[in-house]
């Protein structure tokens, strides 16, 4: 075979890939804005969860909480003309209440969290959240409310028993989610107004893990854990459940709950 | 070779010391990486994309131009192996090329985390404004053959098929390299005995086995914190090309050294497994095409038919790419959920 044959084969081969891999690097225009808008202007609009109040038989339910409890938004992002670069921020407001939001800036397909804690004196109130998520000039806004009923959270020292429990098999059977046993976690009382089963929110830097369990006696005495990775997840990816925790009973992966708690 | 009593004990012992060879290997292949990915997290420990994106820049910057630089040694490496004909130099180069789909055995949010940093060779295919890892996705095609059919009956055999491509890929390995020492102990220019019988590169073939098993443990992956995995279909599709390449050239030696018996030999045994012949027909097609001929012979001509399977393969598996299939998270989670069995991933 001449070099010149060869160098020809080789050409043509590099002049196939190249334009490969320039299609796929460049794909067509399709997504580029529209009509000379700007990106950073370009239309979206935000989804929250939960949504509160929900309409039930025509009466708006509102969710609860007590006072000093985090209750946890999850906000998202929809782009409506095209997929944009730029991110929305996020903020919030929530008279009543203290707001923190992490992850403000956030794209399609990430989730932002609006953590609001009700100040005792909006014992028998309701606080109203206005969340607007903002890109150049364009904004949208969202308003949820909750009540705030009179309760305290009596509920913390059990439910750090039973997540130690899990956390410690987490570690050990599961070393993919990057839970160990040093992982920090802050936790909050949820949904105060169920008694047989009993909730309970925790959050480490990567993952939010509810936790529930049936208050009864053995062999009824069941814990679930379901885990939501934080920034990128709308809902659980994994739930585990320990079948009876006064007989010591080793977690099991269950069937994952296909809504995060509130 | 007339099997006379004794040897027939012979073969059924180095079947056993096979069999042996191929469990403690397969055991290798998957406990090692995490061995060693428990070691190296200490060195290259695992940093969050999005919580410490400057930190993840920082070590990019100066992991980048690492990548590219051993990514040209060992493209260095193959080349010159293939033209000179030193065949040592191609394997060399063809196998660090495949080794860092070891990387993927290692659960991490920065691919480059513990074993990940492997795939620090990796980083020229792996862009995110283009990822070229995918586009040699025609590989899982009898992946998919195998699968399907029993996914569609609510068995999943993902996992149990990547154990069986690495363990029959080591006992074919194993059962070629002892029959080659037996048959140059007894001095033989030509082994075609035992294993020989039914493939001339028995160490190639079983590598090649033996690597797409890992390549599809490494496609089959979960990604912790909803990333996607690209998996490693064109670093195991080059390898193979390579490796095929190499035994071209091991072939034309041998045609030079031992010519009538080693032509003789070519005729009863297949080259690496017996297909059929419309199957190898078409599978020579291109290189009759572009070299009038039915093999290269030269290094030049192995050159060209490298690149001319290469860029044929890149392109079909390109369909893969465009089409952006398999949907949803790729290869970890395809056919998707089979209901009573959990997933690799459950629920993302």
């Amino acid at each position: 075979m001449s070099n010149k044959r060869l160098a020809a084969i080789l050409g043509g081969c590099i002049a196939v890939i190249v334009a490969l891999v320039a299609v796929a690097a460049f794909p067509p225009a399709s997504g580029e804005p529209a009509d000379g808008e700007p990106d950073g202007n370009s239309a979206f609009h935000i989804d929250v969860l939960p949504e509160t109040p929900q309409e039930i038989d025509g009466v708006d339910v509102y969710k609860l909480s007590i006072a000093g409890q985090h209750f946890v938004f999850l906000v998202t992002i929809n782009d409506e003309a095209q997929e944009s670069e730029l991110p929305v921020t996020i903020s919030a407001e929530a008279p009543g209440a203290e707001v923190v939001i992490h992850y403000e800036d956030i794209l399609e397909g990430e989730v932002a969290e609006v953590v609001v804690m009700p100040a005792p004196a909006s014992i028998g109130t309701r606080i109203e959240v206005t969340i607007t998520g903002t890109r150049g000039t364009v904004t949208d806004e969202k308003i949820v409310s909750f009540e705030v009923a009179e309760g305290e959270d009596d509920r913390q020292e059990y439910a750090e028993m039973l997540l130690g429990r899990f956390v410690s098999w987490l570690a050990a059977n599961h070393p993919e989610l990057g839970i160990t046993v040093d992982t920090e976690w802050d936790g909050t009382m949820v949904s105060p107004v169920w008694l047989v089963v009993s909730h309970y929110l925790f959050f480490s830097e990567e993952w939010e893990l509810h936790i529930e369990w049936h208050i009864m006696i053995l062999p009824d005495d069941w814990a679930r854990i379901d885990l939501r990775h934080r920034l990128d997840e709308l809902e659980p990816s994994y739930a585990f459940e320990i079948s009876s925790v006064d007989a010591t009973s080793e977690p099991v992966a269950i069937e994952v709950p296909e809504t995060v708690w509130r | 070779m007339e099997l006379t009593r004794s040897k027939t004990g012979m073969l059924a012992g180095i079947s056993v010391l096979a069999v042996v060879f191929t469990v403690a290997l397969t055991f290798a292949t998957l406990q090692l990486p995490v061995i060693l990915g428990a070691w190296l997290s200490k060195y290259f420990p695992d940093i969050h994309p999005i919580m410490e994106p400057e930190r993840v820049a920082e070590f990019m910057a100066v992991a980048r131009p690492i990548g590219y630089a051993c990514l040209a040694v060992i493209a260095i490496l193959i080349v010159a192996g293939i033209v000179t004909g030193k065949r040592k130099l191609s394997i060399l180069g063809s196998f660090a090329f495949f080794l860092p789909t070891f990387g993927y055995f290692f659960a991490s949010m920065f691919f480059l985390a513990g074993l990940g940093i492997l795939r620090v060779l990796f980083i020229p295919f792996w862009d995110p404004s283009v990822n070229l890892m995918n586009f040699g996705d025609i590989s899982y095609l009898p992946y998919m053959a195998l699968v399907y059919p029993f996914w569609l009956g609510g068995v999943d055999i993902r996992e149990a098929l990547a154990w069986i491509a690495i363990g029959v890929g080591l006992f074919i390995f194993v059962l070629g390299t002892i029959t080659w020492f037996y048959g140059k102990a007894q001095k033989r220019k030509t082994v075609d005995f035992w294993i020989y019988r039914y493939t001339r590169h028995p160490q190639y073939l079983g590598f090649i086995i033996w690597s797409y098993g890992v390549t599809l443990f490494a496609a089959q992956q979960p990604v912790p914190m909803g990333g996607s995995n690209p998996g490693a279909s064109l670093p195991w599709l080059l390898t193979s090309l390579v490796i095929i390449c190499i035994a071209l050239t091991e072939e034309n030696e041998m045609r030079k050294e031992d010519n009538e018996a080693y032509l003789q030999y070519m005729v009863r045994a297949p080259f690496m497994f017996r297909i059929p012949k419309f199957v190898s027909a078409v599978a020579t097609l291109p290189t009759k095409l572009v070299l009038k001929k039915n093999r290269p012979e030269t290094g030049k001509e192995l050159v060209a038919t490298f690149a001319v399977y290469a860029t044929l393969l890149v392109l079909l598996s390109s369909l893969f790419v465009f089409l952006d299939w398999p949907p949803g998270i790729g290869w970890s989670d395809w056919p998707g959920f089979i209901p009573g069995i959990p997933g690799p991933i459950m629920n993302l």
